[in-house]
């Protein structure tokens, strides 16, 4: 009877246990990362007698956790990709919308400069439209400056979500060592796991992961290593190196994520990927910078084409036109890890040749180098560096003053700053240079039947250039210029001369006489307004690809595609991470019903061993009374 | 399989969220009419949409270069229109000047009205726009075009320029002609050659219209006829090389290298006609010459002869001025029914483009209500659905 009410009451306490394990369950149901616990019972070790083994009731073997750790694994990659999706592509939408503004945009803008070219021209003498061209081209390029300061605050926006996140990421690694040291304890004093503390860890682990992809490797007694990058540990059992923001070697305003040890800080920008800190870099780098680079470029084109064609023209007093729009230059940027004292100077020569893409300039120790960073390739240049015979590629002018040392780098960013720069520099509208300064004609006294054209200026720098030339023709296939020579005509053949370009075709008589004049009274000209307007209309960018007009539309369309791909990975991404975080709550998630179920089971069976222990007593007590 | 509690609520609010999102998504589609809300939504439309937006744009512009044109021609077409009837009134007036019934003194009124039809002409040449920019002047349009210096020679001062205006992408019409180009080069003559008298002469020879009979032989050279006796001529070259000689005949023709001039009257043994290429004449220098021909007085037999001769001259010129003035006309009515095919091409071209772009960005009601709908139902039917399960617990039952 001591046996049946030791029974009993083993089986009491072991279904107590099960009862408050339940409850625990049922208590965090709701609780994030939570593993549900299940007892796990084994019989208590038999009493040998004569006539057999007598069992000697129930045991509680331990309390295990129900979880898998490849699907747990699973859930920790896929929440990274998730993080990592999610921040470019909530980052990439932003740009996007910015681009998005239809009537007032970019486009719009450029559209309505190069309408207000054409309403100049139209009628050259109006002051009142050389006013309104005047106002667009300042709309144009506040608009231009406008989208690259947003730009510019994105990406600041973006360098201090990076600094929050990797500063979270070292409370996480500490708590991460911390529990590593509390389950180590608890496992060596008992050797039965510490459940609770195992979750927790788990927890902080996915939530790491979201910030950054991480490898974790599991170490005797329970503790487990953290590696992020390259295999650069973050934590090592009860120690966290601590994830720090430092500054980029070409620019100290752009911070970068390096981890520093008891030794030393490295940066490991390059080599992290995934999780929020993964997807903010990558935004960085591959949306935010190339359309800053882009959107330069625009600048350049737009000031290139309108300043050179401008200088070919003639404003309303009679001087050649100057430059119109000013515009940002080329910069270099020092490594700060430099050893050799060189300094660089980069300019650009050719702007149809700018790619758009930002370079590292670097010495070998025996060659120097230009690698591309848009895809990381190597760069031919010409030339030998010096100011006399600079490098030359892509579009830019490279030269170095002062000794570089192996190793030594320099950023060069062609277009980066350039929209940074944009301004109009014509302040008087009388000043717009819309005719051309030298106009053509043909004697009234001709008997032939030659025309010749309007004449184009191809040098507006030659100081001949509005110089008065006759040319007359000596015979029906000669012609002499300004009396002296005798020259073969070709009708419709180009004669150039002092910086012009014209033709004559027909069949001019000898004796016929043709006339280049300086334009000087010229206020109804609008030759030269109207070569501005097709210059924005002409491929004259990305080597010839592209026009000033229609690589605004490139620029928008061109967002618009890494953001649509980004939002579809996202949501792509959002539906595996759903899938895996589901597969794992199926096997370590809470069941209320389940729970009830368990709850009436454990009741109803400490409720039986309730009735087990009556019965000895019961047994016991009509022993006694038959012994009284 | 189990499912944990914390899942089964969480993807049921997942579900919902999504389906809220794309309610919210097609209501903004709805409530703005576009179907593209920025680049992303479709990157290829958005960046035809910028491209269609853009030609648009600047066939609205084109429209307003082909209406500054416009005005500017019709301007040009009225003058010209004007300048012809002057001049065909002065050549009325020529006309009657050369009869011979008129006597010096009628000649002189004649001459006053030709003189002020020449002040009417000078204005309508110098006429300006709406701007203030003179039509005829070329590029330097703030130039007075013609006027009459101190010695006494009208000129032009302005430039032969000739300003194209944008219609279409890539189609320039001009809106103007220069001055020199309406009123100066007109061409002398008969357009081949004119013919002269010398002021020597004393017979009463007077110079007939001329003809050119075959352009392949005209070598455009310079010839001179004269009279070696009253009834005979030779013709000789510049270097005085005897071309032809004839008897000559009052009235009729004198035909030389591919020419002909007739000469009527009695013209004296020594005179002398000469004839040469034609180049052109200003307008202004043939009413000057007629204002002057016809307020001096004749005197005398021969004095009627060269005032005949160059009254033919001058009507003739007057006529070639008419007969360009109608050609440069001409050209201005190609000109503006140019710009009306442009017109209409761009307001077709405008309203294809309007449908494409409507057809990329616009939202379709029908897809979209219907979307919404579906939408709605599901969301409806995820939610309902929710709440009944939601209810659902053994615990209700303990």
């Amino acid at each position: 009877m001591g046996d049946m009410m030791s029974t009993g009451l083993s089986g009491l306490l072991a279904f107590r246990r099960a009862l408050d394990t339940t409850g625990h369950n049922i208590a965090n149901a709701n609780t994030d990362g939570y593993s549900r616990q299940r007892v796990e019972f084994g019989t208590r070790e038999a009493t040998q007698l004569g006539s057999g083994f007598v069992g000697n009731g129930v045991k509680v073997l331990t309390v295990r956790r129900s979880v898998d750790e490849f699907l747990t694994t699973q859930a920790r990659g896929s929440a990274s990709g998730l993080e990592r999706l999610q921040a470019f592509a909530s980052q990439a939408e932003r740009i996007n919308n910015l681009f998005a503004d239809g009537a007032n945009g970019l486009a719009a803008s450029m559209q309505r400069f190069s309408n207000a070219i054409e309403g100049a021209a139209s009628n050259p003498s109006s002051l009142a439209a050389r006013q309104v061209l005047l106002g667009e081209s300042r709309s144009l390029t506040d608009r231009l400056k406008y989208y690259d300061s947003q730009l510019r605050g994105f990406e600041n926006d973006n360098n201090s979500r990076l600094s929050a996140e990797i500063s979270e990421v070292g409370a996480l690694a500490s708590g991460i060592a911390r529990l590593n040291d509390e389950i180590v304890r608890g496992t060596a004093g008992t050797g039965q796991s510490p459940n609770d503390l195992l979750d927790q860890r788990d927890k902080l682990l996915e939530e790491l992961s979201g910030k950054l992809s991480v490898q974790v490797v599991p170490q005797d007694g329970g503790a487990i290593n953290v590696f992020v990058g390259k295999g650069q540990a973050l934590v090592l059992g009860g120690t966290a190196n601590q994830l720090v923001t430092a500054t980029d070697t070409f620019d100290n305003g752009r911070p970068v994520v390096a981890l520093r040890n008891a030794q030393n800080t490295v940066d490991i920008t390059n080599s992290l990927s995934g999780g929020t800190i993964g997807g903010l870099l990558e935004f960085r780098s591959q949306l935010l910078d190339p359309a800053r680079a882009k959107l330069g470029r625009i600048a350049v084109g737009l000031a290139d084409a309108v300043n050179t064609q401008h200088r070919a023209g003639m404003d309303l007093r009679g001087a050649l036109g100057t430059d119109w729009f000013s515009v940002g230059g080329a910069i270099a940027q020092t490594a700060s890890s430099n050893n050799g004292n060189a300094a660089m100077t980069v300019t650009r020569t050719d702007t149809n040749a700018l790619t758009g893409a930002d370079y590292i300039f670097e010495f070998t120790g025996s060659a120097y180098q230009l690698r591309d960073l848009s895809n990381n390739t190597a760069v031919p240049m010409t030339g030998t560096g010096t100011v006399g015979d600079p490098f030359r590629a892509q579009g830019l002018s490279l030269s170095t003053s002062g000794t570089m040392v192996a190793g030594d780098r320099f950023a060069i960013r062609p277009t980066r700053e350039a929209a940074v720069g944009l301004g109009v520099l014509i302040q008087d509208p009388a000043n717009l240079a819309i005719a051309s300064p030298v106009r053509t004609g043909a004697a009234a006294a001709n008997t032939g039947s030659g025309a010749i054209s309007s004449g184009l200026v191809t040098d507006p720098g030659n100081p001949q250039l509005r110089s008065s030339v006759n040319i007359q023709f000596t015979s029906p296939n000669t012609y002499s210029v300004n009396g002296a020579g005798s020259f073969a005509y070709t009708p419709g053949a180009t004669i150039s001369l002092n910086g012009w370009q014209l033709q004559i075709s027909g069949a001019p008589a000898t004796g016929d006489q043709f006339t280049v004049r300086d334009n000087i009274n010229g206020l109804g000209d609008n030759r030269n307004g109207q070569l501005m307007a097709e210059a924005l209309g002409r491929k004259t960018l990305a080597q010839s690809s592209a026009s000033v007009n229609s690589s605004v539309g490139a620029l928008v369309g061109e967002i618009g595609v890494a953001t649509n791909q980004a939002v579809t990975s996202r949501d792509i991404q959002q539906a595996l991470h759903s899938e895996n975080v589901q597969a794992k709550n199926n096997i370590s998630g809470v069941n209320l019903d389940e729970e009830a179920a368990q709850l009436l089971r454990y009741q109803q069976a400490y409720q039986a061993l309730t009735q087990v222990i009556k019965t000895a007593s019961a047994m016991f007590d009509a022993l006694l009374a038959a012994a009284r | 399989m189990r499912v944990s509690t914390f899942t089964m609520h969480q993807a049921a609010l997942d579900a919902m969220l999504a389906q809220q999102a794309s309610l919210s998504r097609t209501q903004n589609q709805i409530s703005t009419g576009r179907r593209i809300q920025t680049a992303a939504d479709d990157p290829a439309a958005a960046v035809h949409v910028l491209e269609l937006q853009r030609a648009l744009a600047a066939a609205e512009q084109h429209k307003s270069n082909a209406i500054n044109a416009k005005n500017r021609i019709n301007l040009e077409e009225t003058t010209l229109a004007d300048a012809t009837n002057v001049l065909q009134r002065v050549r009325e007036l020529a006309l009657r000047a050369n009869s011979g019934i008129v006597d010096s003194a009628t000649r002189s009124l004649l001459s006053a009205e030709i003189r002020s039809r020449l002040d009417e002409f000078m204005s309508m040449a110098n006429r300006q726009d709406v701007n203030g920019d003179y039509l005829f002047s070329g590029y330097a349009s703030g130039t007075q075009p013609f006027a009459r210096p101190a010695n006494g020679v009208v000129q032009y001062l302005a430039d032969s320029g000739e300003r194209q205006q944008v219609i279409a992408p890539g189609q320039k019409v001009a809106d103007g002609h220069s001055g020199d180009q309406v009123f100066v080069k007109v061409p002398e003559g008969n357009g081949a050659f004119v013919a002269t008298y010398q002021a020597t002469n004393t017979g009463t020879g007077v110079l007939g219209v001329g003809t050119v009979i075959d352009r392949s032989i005209w070598d455009r050279g310079s010839y001179s006829v004269s009279f070696t006796a009253p009834g005979s001529y030779e013709v000789r070259d510049s270097t005085n090389t005897l071309v032809t000689s004839g008897a000559y005949q009052s009235g009729a023709a004198i035909a030389f290298r591919g020419i002909s001039f007739s000469l009527s009257g009695a013209p004296a043994t020594g005179d002398r006609f000469t004839v040469r290429a034609a180049a052109s004449e200003s307008i202004f220098a043939t009413l000057d010459k007629l204002v002057s021909l016809t307020s001096t007085p004749t005197a005398n037999v021969a004095d009627q002869a060269k005032l005949n001769s160059d009254l033919t001259a001058v009507l003739q010129q007057l006529s070639q001025g008419i007969d360009h003035l109608s050609s440069v006309r001409a050209q201005v009515g190609s000109r503006l029914s140019a710009i009306d095919v442009a017109d209409e091409a761009r307001d077709a071209f405008g309203l294809e483009n309007q449908r494409l772009l409507s057809e990329l960005q616009d939202v379709d009601y029908a897809e979209a209500v219907t979307r919404m709908n579906r939408q709605l139902l599901s969301l409806q039917a995820a939610q309902s659905s929710y709440s009944r399960l939601a209810q659902l617990s053994l615990f209700n039952y303990l």
